[in-house]
């Protein structure tokens, strides 16, 4: 067994003064302190990348700062998908018996540590060179591109959409440490300017400062725990231009496989913590992990079925959409989230019920790279 | 012609638009650049309010489409106003931002049929 010792997320928002190495440092710091390890413990160090700290060894820069001598330490780059990459790494290095304990950890001043103007230029690389970043196209085209071909098809609506925006603030509104927790409304968002149609400016997530760490450990530890139970990955392309038309194919490959290797099935989930950079992000990854009905996503968020109370809990947080979105840590701060809700340590905004098995889904590029994790609550 | 290029693999005659120095169906090395006819139909379109920075030399609003063409490819280029998922688009190559994108303009019945 492999275990998620430890999964802490620091606040998201505006950090002034704050730096990768320091919210890197600051996320580090909480997950030895939940784990009950000290540094000295840490055998393997796996780092995301940081935009505003583009450093050829991230990992052994963070590693000597920190304090730490690893026997395996490296940075890695997927995108959205790196946070649950570097998860599905660590268990392979522990099961593998390669390291013990394996720190990741990632954490970026995307906001305060670069203009506007350079973020969405950096992202915007996520687009081929000469066959589509001459179009003038940004990340959230690409995703419109994908978003506007999801509506024909399905028939769902903008304000479908919009449900999922409404369904991540409200979860922001009680989550401590959340960039955006006013109250939000489907008015406001179709009415916010469009930035790339059907998109808005509130179907997209915000630009944060944060960091987030995760230990991945061979032994539990004191007290109930999660196991990773499942973990698999699918890539299918890199540019949106040569997506197959089945653009989610991936997500349903890689939810397959850590499923089968977990022995459950998606009835058997009852917590979520699902990628969504933008609502249509999430719209169509949960119709490819087979938790909604073609189409029926944002109707599924409109009828309480992902609110806490609901039987499906999903980014109880607030998701990237509202808790915010740092780079690699934003996805992480939703496997944070599903394991203090699943071991009851989310007090103030806890689910109706810990179930037994939670799924992580990440993804990266215009729903390119996928790695899916089932966790499983050991008592 | 167009003056939209797409690239063809000689070994086993797949077709596709993001340039590379091998096919990726078969693997073959003997690959040709091509000129599309340029007519297809647009599988997906976004407008597009927000330019990539502040110093991009074209003003937003443009519109960026998905066009599958006849020739087999799915190609990123702009299309016209009139331009919806399932039109019947004409290509050409047009200078935009200091670049060269292939630009669609969309059929009418009428010029379909002439």
């Amino acid at each position: 067994m492999t275990y998620l010792r430890a999964a802490c997320a620091t606040p998201f928002g505006r950090i002034e003064g704050s730096g990768p190495l320091t919210l890197m440092g600051e996320a580090a710091t909480r997950a030895l302190d939940a784990a009950g390890l000290v540094r000295a413990d840490i055998d393997g160090l796996i780092c995301g990348y940081a935009t505003t700290l583009p450093h050829l060894m991230l990992a052994t820069l963070f590693a000597e700062r920190f304090g730490l001598a690893p026997a395996y330490a490296h940075g890695i780059q997927m995108g959205g998908a790196t946070g649950a990459g570097m998860i599905h790494l660590a268990r392979i290095l522990v099961a593998s018996g390669t390291c013990r304990n394996v720190l990741v950890v990632a954490g970026e001043n995307r906001l305060t540590g670069q203009s506007r103007d350079a973020s969405v230029q950096t992202l915007a690389q996520v687009g081929h060179a000469t066959g589509e970043v001459p179009a003038g196209a940004i990340v959230p085209a690409y995703y419109a591109l994908s978003a506007a071909r999801y509506l024909y098809d399905t028939g769902a609506t903008e304000r479908d959409l919009a449900e999922l925006a409404v369904l991540m603030r409200r979860h922001a509104a009680d989550t401590p440490g959340a960039h955006l927790a006013g109250p939000l409304t489907v008015d406001e968002i179709l009415a916010s300017r469009p930035i790339a149609t059907p998109l808005k400016l509130l179907d997209c997530c915000p630009i944060s400062d944060g960091g987030a760490a995760v230990i991945v450990s061979a032994e539990r530890g004191e007290g109930p725990v999660l196991a990773i139970a499942g973990a698999a990955q699918a890539h299918t392309h890199q540019h949106v231009t040569e997506a197959p038309d089945d653009i989610c194919l991936g997500a349903r490959v890689s939810s397959g496989r850590a499923l089968a290797e977990a022995g459950v099935g998606v009835a058997d989930i009852g917590c979520l913590g699902v990628y969504d950079s933008f609502t249509v992000t999430l719209a169509m990854l949960l119709e490819a992990l087979g938790i909604s009905d073609p189409g029926r996503a944002g109707a599924d968020a409109a009828s309480g079925r992902f609110d806490r109370a609901g039987d499906l809990p999903l980014n109880t947080h607030g998701g990237l959409l509202s808790y915010g979105h740092c780079g690699v840590a934003g996805a992480m701060a939703h496997v944070a989230e599903v394991r203090d809700q699943m071991l009851g340590l989310a007090p103030g905004r806890a689910i109706a019920a810990q179930p037994h098995h939670a799924l992580i889904h990440g993804d990266g590029g215009v729903l390119s790279s996928h790695v899916t994790l089932v966790l499983e609550r050991v008592s | 012609m167009s003056g939209i290029l797409i690239e063809t693999c000689a070994t086993c005659g797949a077709r596709w638009y993001l340039p590379r120095d091998l096919c990726p169906a078969c693997g073959g090395r003997q690959v040709s650049r091509i000129e599309a006819t340029g007519t297809g139909k647009v599988y997906s379109v976004t407008t597009q309010h927000r330019a990539p920075s502040r110093d991009f030399p074209q003003t937003p609003p443009w519109r960026v489409a998905l066009v599958d063409l006849d020739d087999g490819p799915r190609v990123m280029g702009h299309v016209d106003g009139d331009a919806q998922i399932g039109s019947r688009v004409r290509g050409r190559t047009q200078e935009f931002g200091g670049a060269t994108v292939p630009a669609f303009t969309t059929e009418t019945e009428e010029s379909e049929n002439g």
